[in-house]
């Protein structure tokens, strides 16, 4: 019988999808098993194997480059859904902009081109023993990337946890289902969305949300008042404020900077900020801070993102453990288009530490084309050097246009073909 | 310029006085100078600028900054004695030093409302981000900003927002006897609400307290969670916000 430890209590909630045996017995116990360390190796031993949690757009293209750049890596990929909805088209998809097909993707590509997906949920690191754990067995690893993104933390806003349904988001791929229903459905009143402090992922996405919400509205005659609760003092990104500010005037969108949501009153349907204010909803979309998932805080890397050279992605607390993208503590935005560039370049990292020569990659970039309507986007630009220091000079902005929308449609088909295949 | 980096720029708002027609005018930047009475001051900072304003009082005042976003009704409210939302408040403070930075130019107005008859200092220390930024690249501390406030009675707070992980926030007790405290704000929010009171959530770590033997602590920020400074009086403290090199790898996080 295999060792029972205090930290393996999984919630078995039917159908993960999973049909080998586990390493060590499970009890199922009022619904909830009690899993045991797993014993068992899921490939084996490693000479030189690159382990990736996370099947998003910057872990995805980590392995497609380390497949490109270092072909004789061995490369596994540990996700624990069989496709990715391209995060970027979650806003488009809200207001039916976009079709869900176009946006998802498979890992066919990346098995085609040499990469071992494992298709589990990794539960757990041990960086000292170089593994990743999954309900089913463990991989071992000499390099590893953690690629998982964020997870929102709803406990840190007073009744969210218990009140989601009240108040969805599109900053999960259910939660963004849930709140285009809900959005389709609205009679009328106030929407409410929530800006939380930084740093978030995609600083201009709930801007984009309360435009493209209320266009959507306005052509169906729905008659409903848009508001902002913005926990900063100025919309987001700070090199777009001004352009936002005008944008949400034209619009009606009323916008209440230095707001910050700190509980929500299911009963009153109110949220309240830090300094006592309230403001009344009929529908809302409450973003709430967000964090790494708890495993890799457990597994000491870092809370709330895991802290890593800028240049090269490696952990400041283990050498063999890399991070890219938005669980990343790095000065690059949190941006699907820096999520892809991050991973890109921690390929080439870690071939190198691995003993390999792949030449050096080009430095991070962000661009971003916030939707003001159906069809106008602005545009930001913003760069750093490879040790990860701000370009102010390479700053750069425009207001709406036709053709934002064009560069940014084009960008994403174009990344998730190069990092999915 | 990044606005976690402006914010964490922002230090003293220097404003000069070239002179003051009445006690609420609004007067241009000029040199270093005193206020007797009530005003509102304005000082405009160039793109990349980092101007650092001090005042200091013999007194008491309450300190407000105020930058001009074209929101007009914002602007009468705050020249009127209002706060709009965005307004930095500074209250019951002897001294307080605020630095203000922006990315593309812009227009502050601070303003000064004396708790009791004094004279209010100010004066202000030109500088650029750019400046800043190389001091923290050469391994040197940045001051984000400092205060002195006397609480006379009662329940007093204030937020720090946008704190990064490499940043330092000290705290020290200059009369009585405190507690005064570094809350998150579920701490804080249970303390305001009364529903904990303050000694009962005081943790050696986040709270000075004179009677327990502890003066002066140091905070490191290792998150990037907004703190509020809570204080009951009588109680006179000192408060500094110091941004590390340690910020440098986060600070852009926000771009």
């Amino acid at each position: 019988m295999g060792r029972l430890t205090r930290r393996q209590v999984l919630k078995v909630a039917g159908g993960t999808a999973l049909a080998l045996a586990t390493g060590g017995a499970a009890r199922p116990l009022l619904g909830w098993a009690v899993a045991q360390e797993p014993t068992r190796p899921l490939l084996p031993a490693p000479s030189r194997r690159v382990a990736i949690v996370g099947g998003g757009i910057s872990g995805a293209m980590c392995a497609r480059t380390l497949r490109k750049i270092a072909p004789d890596l061995e490369v596994v990929l540990v996700e624990r859904n069989p496709t990715y909805v391209s995060g970027p088209s979650h806003v488009d998809y809200l207001v039916g902009l976009e079709d869900v097909r176009r946006i998802t993707v498979g890992y066919d590509g990346l098995a085609r081109d040499g990469v071992k997906v494992l298709r589990a949920a990794a539960t757990a690191i041990r960086p000292a023993e170089r593994r990743v754990l999954t309900p089913v067995g463990f991989v071992e690893y000499n390099a590893l990337l953690v690629a998982t993104g964020l997870v929102p933390a709803a406990q840190e806003i007073r009744q969210l946890l218990e009140n989601q349904t009240l108040a969805p988001h599109a900053w999960t791929w259910p939660g963004t289902r849930e709140l285009r229903r809900a959005v389709e459905g609205f009679r009328g009143g106030t929407f409410v969305i929530t800006v939380p402090p930084p740093p978030y992922k995609c600083p201009p996405g709930p801007y984009e949300v309360a435009c493209l919400v209320e266009e959507y509205w306005r052509r169906k005659g729905v008659r409903a008042e848009v508001v902002i609760l913005d926990a900063n003092d100025r919309p987001q990104p700070p090199l777009l404020a001004e352009l936002w500010r005008r944008v949400l005037a034209d619009r009606g969108i009323v916008y209440k900077p230095s707001f910050k949501v700190v509980e929500l009153d299911p009963t009153t349907r109110t949220l309240i900020s830090d300094r006592g204010e309230r403001q009344r909803f009929d529908l809302a979309s409450v973003i709430p801070p967000q964090r790494a998932p708890l495993f890799v805080e457990e597994a000491g890397l870092g809370a709330p993102f895991i802290p890593v050279d800028p240049a090269t992605f490696r952990s400041r607390a283990h050498e063999a453990v890399y991070a890219v993208g938005d669980v990343a503590a790095v000065p690059y935005t949190k941006s699907a288009f820096t999520a892809f560039l991050q991973g890109r370049n921690a390929a080439y990292a870690i071939a190198r530490a691995l003993g390999k020569e792949p030449g050096e990659p080009e430095a991070i970039f962000n661009q971003c084309w916030p939707f003001v309507s159906s069809s106008e986007a602005m545009l930001v630009e913003v760069a750093w050097t490879k040790e990860g220091r701000p370009m102010a000079e390479r700053n750069r902005t425009a207001g709406p246009s036709r053709d934002h929308v064009r560069a940014r449609k084009g960008w994403e088909y174009g990344i998730l073909r190069a990092a999915y295949g | 310029m990044p606005a976690v980096l402006v914010g964490l720029l922002q230090g003293l708002l220097v404003l000069q006085l070239a002179g003051l027609r009445s006690p609420t005018a609004t007067a241009q930047v000029g040199e270093s100078t005193q206020v007797r009475q009530d005003a509102v001051l304005s000082r405009k900072v160039g793109a990349g600028e980092r101007v650092v304003l001090t005042v200091s009082t013999t007194s008491l005042a309450d300190i407000s900054i105020y930058e001009i976003t074209g929101e007009r009704e914002e602007e009468e409210l705050f020249r009127a004695g209002g706060t709009p939302r965005t307004a930095k408040v500074f209250t019951s403070v002897v001294q307080v030093s605020y630095p203000l930075a922006s990315l593309s130019g812009t227009e502050f107005l601070v303003r000064i409302q004396h708790r009791k008859p004094g004279i209010a200092t100010v004066s202000y220390q030109p500088g650029t981000q750019d400046e800043a930024m190389s001091r923290l690249r050469r391994g040197q501390n940045l001051e984000r900003n400092r205060g002195t406030a006397h609480v006379q009675q009662g329940f007093y707070s204030m937020p720090l927002y946008q704190l990064v992980p490499g940043t330092v926030v000290e705290l020290e007790v200059e009369e009585g006897h405190g507690p005064v405290a570094l809350f998150k704000v579920k701490d804080y929010l249970e303390v305001r609400e009364e529903r904990a009171s303050l000694a009962s959530r005081c943790r050696p770590d986040r709270c000075v307290d004179v009677a327990s033997g502890r003066r002066r602590l140091e905070l490191f920020v290792q998150d990037y969670d907004d703190l509020y400074l809570v204080a009951t009086g009588p109680v006179r403290f000192r408060y500094r916000v110091v941004a590390t090199p340690e910020v440098l790898n986060y600070i852009s996080s926000c771009t």
